[in-house]
């Protein structure tokens, strides 16, 4: 059985009712540690297509919409329930850290036409994820209408600024990164 | 993807990042084309060709998605056409009369001629 991984969490934060997950699967809770891995069940590694990817982000956005979640990516799945358990053993005090630091923060991605996204919006977050690609900040829950505010009030012609989220926090699960993107492996 | 993932600005002007481009290959490969059935080896070859290019293009449209970088109408839009291509796929590969087992051996050819330096993941 090919278990696929959607996110972690606290144990004791699981939301009574999620959305189905890939292939219609019901999402299950695995805990162990006061942690626990949100998963689904397949018979053999399902199709990673675009339907996949928005069945995957359904489930991830339901659980952190006002939670801590670290969302896993799409090709992060183990082989059978033993392993996803030993993955939150393994793996336990870097998924609590990494809990604790996206804890009431979400992820917001800032566009700007100039490449530079202007200090003063920047202040205003938590951290700010070293990857490529548009600026992807971490904010807090209580922050975000700032930090909003602030990117009018810097939104010039020639310096546009586009704000996209707030997501899941995909960009922020440092410790825990490499086992929420474990590579599917093949049979 | 649910509700309105722009919080702030008009998408408008948002470019597109150019995309990583795979380097030419620099090693000689052979596809395996029997004469007697080129225009079948051609067909199969052209549908590997756009297999391949076509999980790519399905696995960077993944990638952006998850990096909050497209608007829910681009990742509707995005879907839409992802699984046009699909189906146009389909049918070439019904036009050739290509199947898996024919296809297999070629992509993973084809992949080899593109260079191991490129992440092709969960390509079969």
């Amino acid at each position: 059985m090919t278990v696929h991984l959607y996110g972690v969490m606290w144990a004791q934060q699981v939301p009574d009712v999620l959305p189905p997950g890939l292939e219609e699967a019901p999402v299950g809770s695995l805990r162990e540690g006061g942690l626990a891995a949100l998963f689904t069940e397949h018979e053999r590694p399902p199709e990673l297509d675009m339907a996949a990817a928005q069945q995957h982000g359904r489930v991830v956005d339901a659980a952190a919409r006002d939670r801590a979640v670290l969302p896993a990516r799409l090709n992060a799945m183990v082989e059978g329930e033993p392993a996803l358990r030993g993955l939150l053993e393994a793996r336990g005090p870097a998924f609590r850290r990494d809990l604790e630091d996206v804890e009431g923060k979400v992820e917001v991605v800032v566009h700007a036409e100039d490449g530079t996204v202007p200090a003063e919006i920047a202040a205003l977050s938590c951290a700010r994820a070293t990857a490529d690609g548009p600026a992807a900040y971490l904010v807090r829950r209580s922050a975000l209408e700032a930090f909003l505010a602030a990117a009018a009030r810097m939104d010039h012609p020639g310096h546009r600024l586009l704000v996209t989220g707030p997501w899941p926090p995909y960009s922020f699960v440092g410790g825990a990164g490499e086992a929420l993107t474990a590579e599917r492996r093949t049979a | 993807m649910t509700g309105d993932r722009i919080l702030y600005g008009d998408p408008s002007w948002v470019r597109e990042r150019p995309e990583a481009r795979p380097a030419p290959g620099d090693r000689p490969t052979h596809v395996g084309l029997d004469a007697e059935r080129l225009g079948q080896g051609l067909g199969q070859l052209v549908v590997a060709i756009l297999e391949l290019l076509r999980e790519l293009l399905e696995r960077q449209a993944i990638h952006r998605m998850e990096g909050g970088s497209l608007s829910d109408d681009e990742v509707e839009r995005l879907g839409r056409a992802l699984q046009a291509l699909k189906q146009q796929l389909g049918e070439l590969r019904d036009t050739f009369d290509v199947r898996d087992d024919d296809l297999d051996p070629l992509v993973g050819q084809v992949r080899d001629l593109i260079g191991p330096e490129h992440d092709w993941g969960h390509l079969k």
